[in-house]
């Protein structure tokens, strides 16, 4: 009886050793585990529109990776570094930590290398969209509009985003066909998240000269951004709806709209669009003759671009003298 | 007898032939996996998988936590789950409800369809509830829309004590602005002025000038004339340099004070005296609860009663609250005991993590992201 009893026991402990699989993450070094969880966090603030945490947390693992000399993490926290420079208008910091990721990609034979180069072809397209510099961007963008239909990875909707934007921006004939591919591109895609339906109406909204059709678009982009609480697409679309009433001189609706999108750029940190919003409201002011307003605008300029970040938050409490 | 013995101690299994013994394996095995079989179908949600589904529409203002996982509750009993969250081309938010048929009858034109969002902290779930229908309705059939209400959230009920809080700043501001149109220095110099003021008074000549203002008013009416001795003194007594300084400081003090800030203030004053007389006046005629209190006899003894048993309970309170700081007392120790027996428990809880069962449920450490998507965000 006791000889089963032990016999029993043994087998039990025996498949329980069976059942049981050691965790790769109690393998990985505990310095890894940091790096990656700061990645993570990173990640999480920046899908909540928190570009400034997410740089804090991006940069304290580019620390911590280069200090035990991992290439695939610095990689990871160079383009992760990239991309919030980027959506907060610090376009000189994004192209150099994309130079950086390049060199180390070129150099070191890392896990999911070609996804990598795929990834970083984006972020230096949109960098050089930023820059005007369209022929370069065309040319990045290429090998990934060749792969788009078949692949129909993310990667492959980015590139085609992007190459729709450089259309809009050339005034291309072949922009229609671009935003056809983009809208194909996005209903084939299992779950189109709600901002690139958003940035679908904003397309349209641009390519579309019926003004009554246009503000249609341009309104339910905004509400959909507003669902998903999403901050930039929020300010670019307010942006691109004011230059289009200024272009068609509705000032009063064109400065609303701008002196929204200038608290959000402004609560993002974003010297260099909160900069080119100012410049248009100055002259939507100059040109319907609101002089004190003009040279409030002028002063913001100013501010903006001597005060620090930190003190930023100052200037919008000051509402008497916003522009 | 031995062999007699030997048959008996043989095992039935072995007295029978060998293809039954291999049927009644066989039955053991069989009846193994019916009952498997029968476990596996037999729970609540696999049997609404098997079950012939129909498809209702829900339509919504804002998308509150629903998910696949969101509950559908009718008329109490968990039916049917969400197939599938869509926005509409006028942005309206549609959400496509599976029901098992067999729920069918209980919804009908009348029923009331609301979503019940609980976000709180962690718990972020929401349940849609359909009431049952009346018999005499019509059934709500395959592909119908059904408006979804939404219950407030902890989030906007919140919102509406915002206004309140606000108003209670708007007032701690205007406070602070009266407070500021004081000066201090001009403040503090008057109050020492008084003070010397004060300081300069003899109290023997105040006691002489009231004995001779007493004099004088007592002889007053019989016409026996002033005696003009005692009001030199009075005038003597008065230091012409300190009357000087104290009318200037009071010319100060004046000066320190902003009229438009006095004025609103008695007017505020004017207000309150106004309600209070009002309220004195409900509380002599014996009105509202403190006027009723105070002539009601009846009111008076349950306040009195009131007042003991709060008096009781206070009692108990601090009773209560005594042995609680003894508890509190004895809390360290025991949290340094339970320590060791947490950490054991938090060992053994990742230790059953890692077992197959448990294990294939948690997600995946691969599943972390730490890039950020690719979409450009830039423009």
């Amino acid at each position: 009886m006791i000889r089963n009893t032990i016999v029993l026991f043994l087998m039990m402990s025996l498949l329980s050793c069976a059942m049981t699989s050691d965790t790769e993450e109690s393998q990985q070094p505990e310095r890894i585990r940091d790096a990656e969880n700061l990645l993570v966090r990173g990640v999480a603030d920046y899908s909540q529109s928190d570009y400034l945490q997410a740089g804090i947390f991006f940069t304290r693992a580019l620390h911590l990776y280069r200090s035990i000399d991992n290439p695939q993490g610095i990689v990871l926290s160079c383009i992760n570094l990239a991309k919030t420079s980027l959506v907060t208008g610090d376009i000189l910091r994004a192209e150099a930590f994309v130079d950086k990721a390049k060199s180390i990609l070129h150099s070191s034979l890392l896990l999911q290398r070609e996804h990598l180069i795929n990834y970083l072809a984006i972020v230096d397209s949109s960098i050089k969209i930023e820059k005007m510099e369209y022929h370069a961007a065309k040319e990045i963008l290429q090998p990934l509009l060749d792969t788009a239909y078949s692949k129909q990875s993310e990667i492959n909707i980015a590139a085609v985003q992007n190459r729709l934007r450089i259309a809009i921006e050339e005034q291309a004939s072949d922009a229609f066909v671009w935003m056809q591919s983009y809208s194909d591109l996005l209903q084939l895609s299992e779950s189109p998240r709600l901002n690139q339906n958003a940035r679908l109406l904003r397309f349209k909204a641009a390519l579309n000269d019926n003004v009554e059709e246009q503000n249609q678009n341009y309104n339910m982009a905004l509400n959909l951004y507003r669902q998903a609480a999403h901050r930039m697409g929020i300010a670019a679309t307010l942006e691109e709806w004011a230059q289009q009433q200024y272009e068609n001189q509705y000032y009063h609706a064109a400065a609303n709209k701008l002196r929204r999108a200038l608290f959000i750029r402004i609560e993002l940190k974003d010297r260099r669009n909160s900069q080119a919003i100012l410049v248009i409201l100055q002259k939507i002011y100059r040109q319907s003759g609101n002089r004190a307003k003009e040279k409030q605008s002028v002063l913001w300029l100013e501010q903006l671009s001597s005060v620090e970040f930190a003190q930023w938050n100052n200037l919008l409490g000051d509402y008497n003298n916003y522009p | 007898m031995r062999e007699k013995r030997l048959q008996v101690r043989t095992h039935y299994i072995h007295r029978i032939k060998y293809s039954t013994q291999e049927r009644l394996v066989g039955s053991f095995v069989l009846l193994a996996i019916i009952l498997l079989v029968w476990l596996l179908f037999s729970s609540g949600k696999s049997l609404i998988n098997f079950e012939e589904h129909y498809l209702l529409y829900g339509q919504l203002e804002t998308i509150q936590q629903i998910d696949e996982n969101t509950e559908i509750i009718i008329g109490g009993l968990s039916a049917g789950r969400i197939q599938a969250v869509k926005i509409t081309h006028d942005n309206h938010i549609i959400v496509v409800m599976e029901i098992p048929k067999r729920y069918k009858r209980l919804i009908r034109t009348d029923s009331i369809a609301r979503l019940n969002a609980f976000d709180l902290g962690m718990i972020n779930q929401s349940i849609i509830e359909i009431s049952v229908g009346s018999p005499k309705q019509a059934i709500l059939e395959d592909g119908h829309t059904i408006v979804i209400t939404e219950t407030a959230s902890i989030k906007n009920l919140l919102a509406k004590f915002v206004p309140s809080v606000e108003a209670l700043f708007a007032t701690i501001n205007r406070v602070n602005t009266l407070l500021s149109g004081i000066e201090q220095q001009k403040l503090e110099k008057t109050l020492n002025n008084i003070d010397s003021l004060v300081a300069a008074v003899d109290p023997a000549q105040i006691k002489s000038l009231l004995e001779n203002l007493h004099f004088i008013i007592n002889n007053a009416g019989d016409g026996i004339p002033v005696r003009i001795n005692s009001i030199d003194k009075i005038v003597s007594a008065i230091d012409l340099e300190k009357l000087r300084q104290t009318t200037n400081n009071i010319n100060l003090l004046i000066a320190a004070v902003n009229p438009d800030l006095i004025s609103a203030a008695m007017a505020n004053l004017h207000m309150t005296t106004n309600d209070i007389k009002v309220v004195i006046g409900q509380i002599k005629k014996g009105k509202g609860l403190v006027g009723r209190s105070i002539y009601d006899r009846k009111i008076e003894q349950n306040f009195v009663q009131t007042i003991s048993h709060l008096s009781h309970a206070t009692e108990q309170l601090d009773r209560l609250l005594s042995l609680l700081n003894k508890e509190m007392e004895n809390m360290p120790g025991l949290l340094n005991k339970i320590e060791p027996l947490i950490n054991e428990a938090d060992k053994t809880i990742k230790a059953t993590q890692k077992i197959w069962p448990i294990s294939s449920a948690i997600e995946k450490k691969g599943n972390k992201k730490i890039l950020i998507s690719a979409e450009p965000l830039n423009d």
